[in-house]
């Protein structure tokens, strides 16, 4: 599998201004702090993490549309980070994005098709109208939307259509990697799944990547190829589905996984949920070494001195932990 | 048994200018002392305007019909003054969003303790001693320190486990919980429900889930509720409502999710179609235009609650036929 | 199972779309609702008859502003020899005087609402889209001004550049943009921290095509609201400086000019003040209403 973006050591540090009037300081919110990732050619990486662990910054950072602190985009081989703003500008029909809440990232003043042709014009100022059109209705057709809904305006659609429409815009450009924010969790139980059917099947059709962030461990281990663990901007654990899923190495995955309730009276009472204790350390002032942990259950004095380098094993799994083989 | 909620063809319309919305259609339910039962539905349900509209908390422009009886009282019947002594106290409730039930200038200790000076005209030696009791069995660490903080210095999950508290200091008969981890991370929601369950093994009030996530029943309640298009479709005891759902809506609900247990390479069986419109719903079944099983009777007459056995009851003509 | 999905979606979308193909705009509903709304529709209606009065209305009468008559000094209004609403201590037709100070009110109050408009929304959609330093540099500049007050500045302009007309459009103009640019400003912010223009800017449009498409619309809504409320505002001002005699000059006349000359003879022709006053109030009435009846149409969500 070709590889087509290549992330390496991505920082992003948000300035914050902290302590009193007179001797206020600014000190850095180490939303993404170091994390590297390959994606390949119609792959779907999962990257899954609870609120607050940099995976929507990740995605917007390397979109450009926060600027990285530190560290390297490569976008078939192309960092991204040192493009000027009109170079990378152009660059963007390639890489796309959907959010979560489809009702506000759509301009509620604008009809659907006014939506869908914007990227169209914006990379192509001298597209023909009819060509777009035509462009337009087939995109529509593609996510499940009747080219007669052109003239309707976004409030007038439910939000399972909204995401569509949304899906639609992302499309329209035949990006190569799409990032999805959450697409599916502000839907409800039964849209989710039609949405998740789409993705899927315009995934395998257009040979798309898909960055899906998400922080539904059914959802990410029903679509995607990989899975990222993230914990306050550092990865935790990469790895191939199956092999996270089957054994997740790192503490913090097994949480993760044993806490998702199953929909099965029998096996969800059965089963013993791995209990974290605790809450998310604040990401301004976060542990000393690991850190994880504040609420790791193997925590040993190591953990706090020392931050726990990425080791990559024999089938590609990456882990960092000191005490993984415990 | 004894019975503390029996509601009685419950129905609640609410009047806005586009024309009159049923947001809840004839619902019966009776729970019992001491179960958890768990609601369960999509948003425009009607799964949590059923409670708020039996505890009177409606939005202005809503009606309530029908008899929603607490102990064998008509709460639909009751004033203002006896609905806010039984509320808080008798039965309680608690929100998915936990932050803004919270008062944000007082601290904590003082809003739990004013509960109970409020309702049970404790002094506030014993209030404290109630609340330091209460708080102890949420597991909250740091007690003494963490009642004197304000409600900003406590995160999502432990906002929650203070309205939990809070709901919990009175002993009330019934409490009802309306999503209440939905806003909360996989790791946190686990403490929450771990609560819950020892909550429930410990104390005798009766516990009302509203929530759209069927893992967070199975692993709590005791009888399920599936509602949609405002009325009740389905009701079982939890473990039937999974190993054997009668009604199309709950089986493709079950069908429709990814599951962590279980690895499917295929497409989801999605449920297609959008949610019903609550203003105009149809004439037949409000589920016929989603559902792949349904016969011409479906689109034209609306199924009636049947009872199945003696712990379950389902709408649906389909079952009729069988 | 997608495919077929989607297409049964689509079915079911087909029985919704065949009853309205054309989508209805956010502006549609708002003038929807905002025709149903009966004081607002009132205004716009008594506001235009106001309106065509001060244009129509001197035509009328068979005097001319410039015309004194020293026979017919501060008549009380009357049917006989045309003067409808009496005349002034000079002998001038009131009829005349009130729709010509009509036109002067008016024009002023819409002018300078224009000028702050135009400054205010440039200015604070500036302000609120750059944001940082920038923003910040601009928004302590309006601070400043802001403690000006406006009295001693427009005293400063008239001594420096003498009384005339367009020097109160500019002075009231430059003061009133304050506000709107601060009000814009924050619906800016908010606007930009929507999702849409991220997926605009991610799907790689021009930051002036985001800025024209997706923040102006947006903030449209509440500055037209505040537009309305900002005329008769303006107008108002208008009318206390011409009261305190900083205003139009003579023969050129407005609501503030006839109310402050009406005032000193309250006692022996009081309709020379209750005239003009019952103009002004009028109008002052008919746009707060449509104000009002613009915010609700507008912003449902808020009542």
């Amino acid at each position: 599998m070709k590889t087509v973006l290549k992330v390496e050591n991505l920082k992003v540090h948000f300035p914050i201004k902290a302590g009193g009037f007179l001797n206020s300081k600014i000190i850095p919110l180490r939303a993404v702090d170091g994390v590297s990732f390959e994606v390949g050619a119609g792959e779907c990486l999962g990257v899954v993490g609870e609120s607050g662990c940099g995976k929507s910054t990740l995605g917007r950072a390397v979109l450009q549309l926060i600027k990285p602190t530190d560290g390297k985009v490569l976008w078939l081989g192309e960092n991204l980070c040192d493009l000027p703003r009109e170079q990378m500008r152009q660059k963007r029909s390639n890489l796309q994005l959907v959010f979560q809440d489809p009702l506000s990232s759509l301009n509620p003043r604008l009809t659907v098709a006014e939506i869908i042709r914007e990227p169209l014009y914006a990379t192509d100022p001298t597209i023909g109208r009819e060509d777009a059109d035509q462009r337009i209705d087939e995109i529509m057709k593609a996510v499940g939307l009747l080219p007669e809904m052109r003239n309707r305006y976004p409030h007038e659609f439910s939000g399972g259509q909204c995401q569509r429409i949304a899906i639609a815009r992302a499309m329209v450009l035949k990006p190569k990697l799409i990032i999805c924010d959450e697409p599916v969790s502000s839907l409800d139980v039964s849209i989710q799944a039609q949405i998740i059917n789409l993705l899927r099947r315009l995934q395998k059709e257009y040979g798309l990547s898909l960055i899906f962030i998400s922080h539904d461990l059914s959802v990410v281990r029903h679509l995607c190829h990989r899975v990222m663990v993230l914990y306050l901007g550092r990865m935790m654990e990469l790895a191939d589905r199956d092999s996270l899923f089957a054994k997740p190495l790192h503490p913090y995955t097994q949480a993760l996984i044993s806490a998702v309730p199953i929909p099965d009276p029998a096996k969800e009472r059965a089963k013993g949920t791995l209990i974290l204790s605790g809450d998310l350390p604040s990401p301004l002032n976060p542990p000393s070494g690991c850190v994880f942990r504040t609420r790791c259950l193997k925590a040993t004095p190591k953990c706090i001195k020392e931050v726990p380098t990425v080791e990559v094993l024999e089938n590609g799994h990456q882990i960092a932990c000191h005490h993984w083989l415990k | 048994m004894d019975t503390v909620l029996e509601l009685e063809h419950l129905t609640v319309r609410f009047d806005t200018k586009a024309g009159n919305v049923s947001a809840v259609t004839d619902l019966n339910l009776t729970i019992q002392r001491g179960e958890c039962i768990g609601i369960v539905g999509e948003s425009g349900s009607g799964k949590s305007q059923t409670f708020l509209a039996s505890l009177g908390l409606l939005a202005g422009n809503g009606k309530t019909m029908g008899r929603a009886l607490f102990r064998g009282q008509d709460l639909l019947k009751m004033n203002r003054d006896e609905l806010d002594k039984l509320r808080g106290d008798r039965v309680t409730m608690i929100f998915q969003d936990s932050g803004t039930s919270l008062t944000p200038h007082m601290r904590i200790g003082e809003q739990l303790m004013e509960v109970l000076v409020a309702h049970k005209g404790h002094a506030p030696d014993v209030a404290r001693k109630r609340v330091l009791e209460v708080m102890e069995s949420m597991r909250i660490p740091d007690i003494e320190k963490r009642l004197t903080q304000y409600p900003h210095e406590f995160s999502g999950g432990m906002r929650q486990r203070v309205m939990i508290a809070m709901a919990l200091v009175c002993q009330p008969d019934l409490l009802i919980a309306d999503e209440p981890t939905t806003a909360l991370d996989v790791t946190v929601q686990a403490q929450i429900l771990n609560l819950f369950r020892a909550l429930k093994a410990h104390t005798k009030s009766s516990i009302v889930l509203i929530t759209h996530d069927l893992g967070v029943v199975a692993g709590l309640c005791d009888r399920v509720v599936v509602m949609y298009g405002g009325r009740m479709v389905e009701e079982a005891p939890v473990a039937d409502i999974f190993a054997s759902p009668k009604h199309p809506y709950t089986q493709g609900l079950l069908r429709c999710m990814p599951r962590l247990d279980q690895l499917l390479d295929t497409d989801l069986e999605a449920i297609p179609g959008q949610p019903p419109n609550l203003q105009k719903l149809p004439k037949g079944c409000a589920f016929a235009e989603r559902c792949t099983q349904a016969i011409e009777r479906c689109h034209t007459e609306r199924p009636i609650l049947r009872q199945l056995s003696p712990t379950r009851r389902a709408a649906c003509h389909l079952l009729d036929a069988a | 199972m997608a495919l077929f999905q989607a297409q049964s979606d689509a079915q079911l979308a087909l029985m919704d779309a065949a009853a309205r193909l054309q989508g209805r705009s956010l502006w549609q509903d708002a003038l929807e609702r905002f025709k149903s709304n009966k004081a607002a529709m009132g205004g716009v209606i008594v506001l235009c008859l106001i309106g065509f009065m001060s244009v129509v209305g001197p035509m009328m009468s068979p005097y001319r502003l410039e015309d004194l008559s020293w026979e017919a000094i501060s008549i009380a209004p009357t049917m006989d020899n045309s003067h409808w609403l009496g005349t002034d201590d000079t002998g001038r037709d009131m009829w005349v005087l009130t729709w010509m100070g009509a036109r002067v009110s008016l024009t002023i109050g819409i002018m300078t609402t224009i000028i702050a408009l135009l400054i205010g929304v440039a200015y604070g959609a500036t302000a609120g889209y750059v944001g940082g330093r920038t923003d910040n540099f601009m928004m302590r500049f309006v601070d400043v001004l802001y403690a000006l007050p406006l009295l001693f500045f427009i005293i400063i302009l008239v001594t420096v550049f003498g009384r005339n007309i367009y020097l109160v459009f500019v002075a009231i103009g430059c003061v009133e943009w304050l506000t709107m640019a601060r009000i814009v400003r924050g619906q800016t912010l908010s606007i930009k921290r929507k999702e849409y223009i991220e997926a605009a800017l991610a799907s790689g449009v021009k930051t002036g095509t985001v800025i024209r498409r997706h923040v102006i619309p947006n903030v449209i809504g509440p500055v037209i609201v505040y537009v309305t409320l900002l005329v008769p505002t303006n107008i108002l001002v208008e009318s206390y400086l011409s009261f305190l005699g900083l205003g139009v000059q003579e023969p050129l006349t407005s609501w503030g000019v006839l109310i402050s000359r009406g005032a000193n003879s309250l006692e022996t022709a009081p309709w020379l003040l209750i005239i003009p006053a019952i103009c002004l109030a009028i109008t002052m009435f008919c746009f707060n209403f449509i104000g009002d009846g613009l915010r609700d149409a507008l912003d449902p969500k808020d009542r």
